[in-house]
């Protein structure tokens, strides 16, 4: 068991080492949280070929991680409500640090490195009222340096802009019960919304939709290079199969929603859970476990096919296309339309892959 | 070549000694041949029949078209299970069967028409809303009173055959989609040109995913919906309530995911079985066809019997026949984040 004392110490000399990059940790391109078939959770490497470039076992289920820039260092989320973010070396496979929220704040399972990767931005709901809280820290240390509010209640995703500081975060609108874990309570009034920040965390810019799309709960984000955000939504409640789950917005122009014809929609059952653009920009693709599937859209025209595939949930931006990832242990390269399976390994994929 | 024979030889030789009735397939094959290309003919064959019933006499009360709906939706059943693939083409699922009709669309539809005058027919009807569409349009028309007195010169007559032959239709085309595309490409899964299925084992998981999600479905749905809750139970809820067959859509789809257990996994007895068999037992102690005696508490209790019969059923599933196919549940479905 190493002292809190011990930890600082490795933590310093880790950064102190010129060049630690990467590829130290087997040059992964992608990471994932598994369930694996003994029941036991971690967080993985994955190369561009689908093989595994390393492995970390987690203390409990988690959701999605958030890639250091350079350093070979991922902050992988335990399931909201989380308690815990573990900053993992996924070079040598050590927990660098355990972070814990502030008193009275819970994870939301996701999170975003700044640019130069000094500071961690993480996803944070007020336990009483499940007011949005973007919290931040230094690297240097892993010190809570500061935090500030998302805009919205039961925030979810968070990304960074490229080529930029600032931050876009899904705020999903949903007042959760931690008692009961009922996300019903304010089905009726909730708000989701697409809130920009400055890297301080000051308010640039709030997107919301129209009223009778307000139980959309916004809950997953892609950006492309140009700066377009795509959210991916999921309805709340029974009826109302027919309402959009794909979003495209650019800042200062209002939101276009897409959707795939009614019939093919109808089989995503509401529900979209992850999203990512394709290498060129040119497409955006959704998922839904629930349905089997993903819906490939043009950002330009809108729907154009789907990937047909029981389970299938992770999605992320890859060389030439997408990789996809499913609960049965599947690794998926998509090109144009055509799927490879790459691997197909004993362990469930979680709901999330992120390109690195 | 010498290894390859060898490698041939352990597969039989090191696997679960195959029981006689099943000795030369695998759960695939068996599945393919023997449970779901049969089951998607049969639903074609009676729907065909429930077509030609309503054309012959279009009337609500002949027990002709009565019993070839019965028949359809029977045999509907038996097929449900398998949702995944051609059922999905042009939301066919949802076509045949509209369920639960949570805003009262079904009627509203169906009235929408017959206000309308001149009903559609042949393509233009399928054009129609999928609530006016399929077993649950056509179970309004036949046995909801507020729609079954059309005489066979009204509109509520043409509908009615209209729903039929429409049906037929949808089902013909899910049903040779099963034997000339979908069933082939289960079977050749792993195939170069197969991009559907990547490998075999993808098939055996679908298959799986749909006894689970079957089971779910009678549970959480079928079941849940007319239980309600102790407090409030909701018997109008129930599932086919005016032709009343609210249980024996759950004793035939109790039967069906059995059917698909057994087959699968090659097994004819066992916990699993044991499980189904005490669902079936419990359903059969249910008396009121359409659960209306769930407002009753002796009724209530009855019902969440057979809900409590039906979860420990998927639970037995999922863990054994999980272990003999060598797959487990996808878990990104059930709780999405």
């Amino acid at each position: 068991m190493a002292t809190r004392r011990g930890f600082i110490a490795s933590l310093f000399a880790a950064s102190a080492l010129p060049g630690v990059s990467w590829a130290d940790a087997g040059n992964p391109g992608f990471l994932a949280a598994a369930r694996e078939s003994d029941g036991s959770f971690a967080l993985y490497g994955l190369r561009s070929d689908g093989s595994d470039a390393f492995r970390v076992a987690l203390p409990a289920r988690g959701h999605a991680g958030a890639a250091h820039p350079t350093r070979p260092e991922a902050v992988a989320f335990a399931r909201r409500p989380g308690d815990f973010a573990l900053v993992l070396n996924c070079s040598t496979g050590e927990t660098v640090a355990r972070l814990t929220p502030p008193a009275g704040q819970y994870f939301n399972g996701h999170g975003a490195f700044s640019a130069d990767g000094s500071v961690l931005y993480t996803v944070e709901n007020m336990a009483d009222t499940s007011d949005g809280i973007i919290g931040m820290w230094a690297r240097d240390g892993w010190r809570r340096i500061g935090q500030s509010a998302s805009g919205g209640m039961g925030p979810h995703e968070i990304l960074r802009l490229p080529g930029s500081d600032d931050l876009v975060v899904a705020n999903g609108g949903l007042l959760t019960d931690l008692q009961t874990g009922d996300e019903t309570r304010n089905i009726d009034t909730m708000q989701p919304s697409l809130v920009y920040l400055s890297a301080t965390g000051k308010i640039l810019d709030q997107v919301q939709l129209p009223a009778d799309l307000r139980r959309n709960s916004i809950r997953h984000l892609a950006a492309r290079r140009d700066g377009l955000v795509a959210f991916a939504m999921q309805w709340q409640g029974d009826a109302g199969p027919d309402t959009p789950l794909l979003g495209l917005h650019m800042r200062g122009t209002l939101p276009q929603l897409m959707q795939a014809p009614k019939a093919e929609h109808a089989l995503m059952q509401g529900y979209a859970g992850s999203i990512a653009f394709d290498a060129s920009g040119a497409r955006v693709a959704i998922s839904s476990p629930k349905g089997g599937r993903a819906q490939v859209f043009e950002t330009e025209t809108g729907y154009a096919f789907s990937v047909i595939r029981a389970d299938l949930c992770g999605l992320a931006v890859a060389k030439g296309g997408m990789m996809i990832t499913d609960g049965l242990g599947g690794v998926l390269a998509l090109h144009g339309q055509d799927i490879t399976l790459l691997a197909a390994v004993p362990r469930a994929w979680d709901n999330h892959i992120v390109a690195l | 070549m010498r290894a390859l024979i060898l490698a041939l030889c352990l597969i039989p030789c090191l696997g679960v000694i195959p029981s006689p009735g099943f000795a030369q397939s695998d759960p695939v094959t068996r599945m393919v041949d023997q449970v779901i290309l049969p089951a998607f003919a049969s639903f074609a064959a009676s729907t065909a029949r429930l077509g030609d019933a309503a054309t012959a006499d279009c009337r609500a009360d002949h027990p002709d078209l009565r019993a070839a709906f019965q028949s359809a939706f029977d045999d509907w059943i038996a097929v449900e299970p398998y949702r995944a693939g051609p059922l999905e083409t042009d939301a066919r699922g949802l076509a045949i069967a509209y369920w639960p009709d949570l805003k009262g669309n079904t009627p509203k539809a169906l009235r929408a028409l017959i206000a309308a005058g001149t009903i559609p027919a042949g393509a233009d009807f399928a054009q129609s809303s999928v609530a006016a569409r399929g077993l649950f349009a056509l179970e309004v028309m036949l046995y909801d009173p507020a729609f079954n007195t059309y005489t066979a010169t009204d509109p509520g007559c043409v509908l009615t055959q209209q729903i039929a032959l429409d049906l037929a239709q949808v089902a013909a085309k899910t049903n040779a989609d099963w034997q000339n595309v979908f069933g082939p490409l289960m079977m050749t899964a792993g195939a170069k040109r197969n991009s559907r299925f990547l490998a075999r084992q993808e098939v055996v998981q679908m298959l799986f995913t749909a006894a689970l999600t079957e089971l779910d479905y009678i549970a959480e749905t079928r079941i849940a919906r007319p239980l309600g809750t102790s407090d409030r139970p909701r018997p109008a809820r129930a599932e086919a309530k005016a032709s009343a067959r609210s249980l024996r859509n759950v004793e035939l789809s109790i039967a069906a995911v059995n059917r698909l257990v057994q087959v699968m996994g090659d097994v004819e007895a066992g916990d699993m079985i044991d499980r189904l068999d005490y669902a079936t037992y419990a359903a059969a102690k249910i008396k009121d066809p359409t659960f209306a005696d769930v407002i009753t508490p002796s009724g209530f209790f009855r019902l969440q019997e057979l809900q409590n019969a039906v979860q420990t059923a998927r639970q037995s599933i999922k863990v054994d026949l999980g272990r003999i196919l060598g797959v487990t549940e996808g878990f990104n479905a059930l709780d999405g984040d």
